[in-house]
């Protein structure tokens, strides 16, 4: 299988687009270190994963045939970020991949101007030093290797504008940054660096995914219908799938790519080129 | 915009071996199965959300007019790229080998491939009639009629053209495969078989469907029914299965061997508690608390008290109380002395109360009431029953009855069910899995007259554990009872779905550790919000499907996240001593996947009903192999891992214009719209009545289950309630609902007036225009070729038309030109 023999780090695999680059990881003979906050955050108004979220990754993984390590960690607090790494380093003497994935859609819906002190903080501490914190606890690791990939999940939004989404703008604007200038620091020591920005992916059942949902609710579109709505914005007439997004990480984590680094792949059905 | 010419047409390779070989199709012709707005059509059926478990349907989109084969694929085994793979219909996914059907018969060798397919098909799902599409000589649709009297040379093929098939039967049988020619497979249905020559003159056969198990499992089952044609008497002799596969699925039925019982009676194995711990708790009712030694000296007495008035081993006591610690020593007094007990709900009505006490021949009835015709023994006089007697005799043996339970079911008078030691030894040995033990409380939720109590109380007291008995008023507030379960720090529970999904209260505060679902089906998706709160490695959470007259429980499935993300209905596996197996109204072994009737064996099958011997004897049978069966009236299946998956009552399959429709379905669709709390579905002179639990018009609320629900699925009334009746027993009240005024009926059609009606026709004309195709007041607009951009033009030619702007987004909401008449005639109100 395409990645047998490799540990893979995933942040945020509780549930959404982690679970389903998790599991993907798995299915191509990883084993996998799942990492979640797993519990609510004050100041985020939805609710994040749960422990009972993250067992079901597990199982999904177990379901290969790999080793999983469940860790819950909060990308904000750096001595659990180091002790996750060393709990990695610890069960399986290496780490081969970092997906940095764990992030946060709000608080946003307000203009730029009206946006808390604290609202901003809590934003780019999760979604940009979150995984600034994840990659410098891992990039030792993997420098001492010589060998390792690590994927930043950006978003259409690290590429253009939304409106009354500033902090998550700047955030995933930012994670491209961290992943060009990471990339040149690494390239030498063959650490690659890359990002991946997903478009409006669609809301599945079985990674439980909700933020179209959330996002048609807070736009006031009836829930039945937002996905055929969100569709119809994408050049390709159809949404991204969890699947979709979690290939490409796979290919980016394999060696297929290891001439990729400092690379933005966009998964979004042609939404960013127009 | 899919068009007729794509998908709808079945391609043929030559039929005539003197014709040249061509790859190329020698004729085109439009199967009459696939709509021509096919894609949207079944990407929509294939997205409906299911009831739990619900597994056919997705193979079968296509063919919802008259589908003749139901496909049993789970639609939790289907990943999106299956559901993409279906939805745009290339059939293929499963083909099987080249399978002999044996030497070429005598006669009419086409009739006869064509009845094989045709009795194998009926089997799947107990049809009467099977249509198939034939692919021969010419392309012909074809019908059966299936009657396990008929003789089998009697089978015969109408030609029925205006019917719809789900399978096609391709006749080569002129031809040899592979040195001829390979043969094409015509696309469009849900299964295909081809028939052609094989080496050396004999019949060979490839099945084909996008569910690869069903595949192999038809290229199995037809080379044995063809081959029995000619030797079966009447259609009923043919056998789907060879004994070797019958015999392998009565054992994937059968629960793992129960190790043998470590005591003969239920006294017996409290007293070894008792001794181990004679101080510990035993049974807590408000203040008071009994210790085993307590409830052991209380419950002598109790039994002396009775010996002393003559009550006799294998006698028959009832018990008309309400709850209490107490009661619990009266039942355990009951058992030491060797007679049964009969729990009788002081809540229940005083005639059903007293059909009961005579129908049981009770020897007495330990009650504060009186009962004209009966001894009546008030509760004191035994626990409180001094008399200096030798400590009693013990008389009970293992195959004693040891309760008779009174079941009401459908039709008739209730009866009562007579249940032995050894049954409820038996359950309680096998689940030990469960590691209950003396840390366990428990509580007694349900009434002594429901069997479910059996398992709370003989379940807890025979591990030692401790037994918080529940005042009916707290099991009646699901305020109250979680503030119970809090308090008294319960860890094992057991409860119906509907009292679990009301209970309140955030599942953090509990210590329950482990929680078991009877007594009705449950939609494990209900589930999510418990386990966000207490994940299955804190507590787990069993679902188990039972029936009184097989002592409480059959089966235990282990309900993981996973289950709630699927629905999954599965029940799981038999309890070890316990078997289960599927038959059909013949009582033939149906193969695995198959639904039918569920019949339950082993250990737990209880003696019968009390004095109803003809009765016992039509639901309780015993096999050509010497095993006992309980026919459950129960539809289920078995799944290839051997667990089961129930389907619900046979009676609650309905047939509605045609369509057989299961009412778990409807109510879970209903469910999922976010304004509804709890729904209900009744079946009432043909129609489907729904109840729902909302603050939302009802209107609304079937407006939006008609965007997801199929026509003849649609409910006819939906009917606000305050909340769901419930029986003492904490089930769904049928008969209550059933009596409930109801809202009006709902036409299938948008109700419309006359000038609203015109318009309707009006803006058909629009569309079909727009559309170059016809159009009904039904279709969907988007599904017929709409995108935003014919719905701007939609817009503009309404508005040519005379009518007002249509915003795109009123077209999203209300995509039919029913829907769009109603938004004009009501101004912004919704149509309905
Ligand atoms: N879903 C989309 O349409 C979409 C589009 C573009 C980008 N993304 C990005 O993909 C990533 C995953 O999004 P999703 O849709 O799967 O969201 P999600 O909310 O379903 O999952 C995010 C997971 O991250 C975890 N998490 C949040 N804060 C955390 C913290 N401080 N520490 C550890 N874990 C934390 C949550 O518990 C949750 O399990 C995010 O970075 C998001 O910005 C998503």
């Amino acid at each position: 299988m395409r990645l047998d023999q490799k540990v893979a780090l995933v942040t945020g695999a509780a549930r959404g687009l982690g679970r389903a680059c998790a599991v993907a990881l798995a299915a191509e003979g990883a084993d996998v270190v799942l990492a979640d906050v797993a519990g609510d955050v004050p100041g985020v108004p939805y609710p994040l994963g749960t422990a009972s979220q993250l067992e079901h990754t597990a199982r999904l993984c177990r379901e290969h045939g790999v080793s999983v390590l469940v860790q819950q960690v909060d990308v904000r607090d750096r001595v659990r970020v180091d002790e996750v790494v060393a709990a990695a380093v610890e069960r399986f003497g290496h780490l081969d991949v970092l997906i940095n994935n764990a992030g946060i859609a709000a608080p946003s819906g307000r203009p730029v101007h009206e946006v808390t002190e604290a609202d901003w903080s809590l934003m780019l501490d999760i979604n940009l030093n979150g995984a600034w914190r994840m990659l410098s606890a891992v990039a030792p690791v993997m420098v001492a290797q010589r060998a390792g990939s690590i994927v930043n999940i950006s978003s259409t939004a690290g590429l253009v504008g939304y409106r009354n989404f500033a902090g998550y703008v700047t955030a995933k604007h930012g994670l491209i940054g961290l992943t060009k200038a990471a990339a040149l620091d690494l390239a030498p020591l063959k650490v690659r660096v890359n990002a991946v920005c997903p478009g409006s992916v669609r809301d599945s059942d079985w990674v439980e995914g909700r933020m179209l949902a959330a996002i048609a609710d807070s736009l006031g579109i009836d829930a039945a219908e937002h996905e055929q709505i969100f569709a119809a914005e994408q050049p390709t007439n159809a949404l991204v799938e969890p699947e979709d997004v979690a290939a490409t990480t796979v290919w980016l984590a394999s060696d297929e790519s290891r001439q990729v680094t400092g690379s933005v792949v966009t998964v979004d059905g042609g939404f960013s080129t127009r | 915009m899919t068009t007729a010419a794509q998908g709808t047409h079945a391609i043929a390779v030559p039929v005539d071996p003197t014709a040249p070989l061509s790859l190329a199709p020698v004729w085109h012709e439009t199967i009459p199965t696939v709509r021509a707005d096919a894609l949207a059509w079944r990407t929509r059926e294939l997205r409906r959300p299911l009831a739990p478990g619900q597994v056919q349907r997705a193979l079968l989109a296509t063919y919802l007019d008259g589908a003749d084969l139901i496909l049993t694929t789970a639609r939790s085994h289907l990943d999106s790229p299956a559901l993409h793979a279906l939805a745009t219909a290339q059939p293929g996914l499963g083909l099987s080998g080249d399978v002999d059907l044996g030497p070429l018969p005598d006669g009419d060798i086409d009739a006869a491939v064509l009845a094989a397919v045709a009795v194998t098909l009926a089997r799947y799902d107990g049809l009467t009639e099977v249509v198939l599409a034939v692919v021969g000589a010419a392309l012909e649709t074809v019908a059966f009629s299936i009657d396990d009297d008929r003789k089998v040379d009697e089978l015969f093929a109408r030609s029925v053209p205006d019917r719809r098939a789900a399978i096609v039967v391709q006749l080569d049988t002129g031809l040899a495969v592979g040195a001829d020619y390979e043969p094409g497979m015509v696309t469009g249905f849900a299964v295909t078989v081809q028939v052609s020559r094989g080496p050396g003159d004999r019949l060979v056969a490839r099945v084909r469907s996008s569910d690869a198990a069903l595949a192999e499992m038809f290229a199995r089952h037809l080379p044995t029914v063809f081959g029995q044609l000619r030797t079966a008497r009447s259609v009923g002799d043919l056998q789907l299965l060879t004994a070797a596969e019958e015999a392998a699925v009565v054992e994937l039925g059968a629960g793992r061997t129960l190790p043998s019982l470590r005591w003969a009676t239920i006294p017996e194995a409290i007293a070894e508690r008792t001794a181990e711990h004679p101080e510990a708790p035993a049974v807590s009712f408000e203040s008071v608390t009994l210790s085993y030694r307590e409830l052991d000296e209380l419950s002598t007495r109790v039994c002396a008290g009775l010996q002393a008035r003559g009550v006799a081993r294998r006698a028959r006591v009832g018990v008309c109380l309400p709850r209490s610690a107490e009661l619990i020593a009266i039942l355990l007094g009951i058992l030491k002395a060797g007679a049964a007990y009969v729990p009788m709900d002081p809540d229940y009505p005083a005639d059903r109360l007293h059909y009961t006490a005579d129908d049981a021949e009770l020897s007495a009835v330990v009650t504060t009431q009186s009962f004209p015709g009966h001894t009546t023994i008030h509760p004191h006089d035994l626990l409180g029953f001094t008399q200096k007697t030798p400590r009693p005799e013990f008389g009970a043996k293992a195959d004693d009855p040891a309760y008779l339970i009174y079941t009401s079911g459908s039709t008739g008078r209730p009866k009562g069910v007579v249940v032995g030691h050894r049954s409820v030894l038996s359950l309680v040995e096998a689940t030990r899995g469960f590691a209950l033990g003396p840390g366990d409380t428990w509580t007694q939720f349900h009434s002594v007259a429901f069997d479910f109590s059996v398992w709370e109380i003989w379940g807890c007291l025979m591990t030692g554990g401790r037994l918080v008995v529940v005042s009916p008023l707290t099991a009646r507030s699901p305020d109250e009872f979680f503030a119970l379960l809090r308090n008294e720090r319960v860890t094992v529970l057991n409860q119906t779905p509907t009292a679990f999904g009301q209970l309140a209260g955030d599942p953090g505060e509990l210590d329950v550790r482990l929680v078991i679902f009877g007594g009705e089906s449950l939609d494990p998706r209900l589930l999510l919000g418990w386990f966000d709160a207490r994940p299955e490695s804190v507590c787990r959470l069993v679902n188990m499907f039972g029936i009184t007259e097989t002592t409480v429980h059959v089966t235990a499935e282990e309900l993981t996240r996973h289950s709630a993300l699927t629905g999954s209905r599965a029940v799981g596996k038999p309890l070890p001593g316990w078997s289960v197996v599927v038959r059909d109204p013949a009582g033939r072994i149906v193969p695995i996947g198959v639904p039918g009737e569920i019949w339950v064996g082993g250990v737990g099958v209880s003696q019968g009903y009390y004095c109803r011997d003809e009765l016992t004897a039509q639901r309780f049978v015993t096999d050509p192999t010497g095993q006992r069966y309980y026919r459950s009236g129960d539809l289920g299946r078995l799944l290839p891992d051997g667990r089961l998956e129930h389907l619900g009552r046979i009676d609650d399959q309905v047939s509605i214009r045609g369509h057989r429709v299961e009412l778990g379905e409807i109510s879970a669709v209903l469910l999922q719209d976010p304004q509804v709390t709890a729904a209900a579905v009744i079946v009432a002179g043909g129609r489907l009545l729904s109840f729902v639990v909302t603050s939302d018009d009802p209107l609304a609320i079937r407006r939006r289950a008609a965007g997801i629900l199929p026509d003849y699925m649609l409910p006819a009334t939906i009917t606000r309630v305050d909340q769901l009746p419930l029986t003492t027993n904490g089930k769904l009240d049928v008969a209550t609902l059933a009596a409930l005024p109801r809202s009006a009926p709902v036409p299938v059609l948008a109700a419309s007036d006359g000038p609203q009606q015109d318009a309707v026709q009006v803006i058909c004309g629009v569309w079909s225009e727009l559309l170059g195709e016809p159009v009904e007041p039904t279709d969907d607009f988007f599904e017929l070729g709409g995108n935003s951009l014919l719905a701007t033009k939609l817009g503009l030619a309404l508005k040519a038309a005379g009518f007002p702007g249509l915003p795109v987004r009123e077209l999203y909401r209300r995509p039919t030109p029913a829907g769009v008449a109603g938004y004009y005639g009501k101004g912004t109100a919704d149509p309905c």
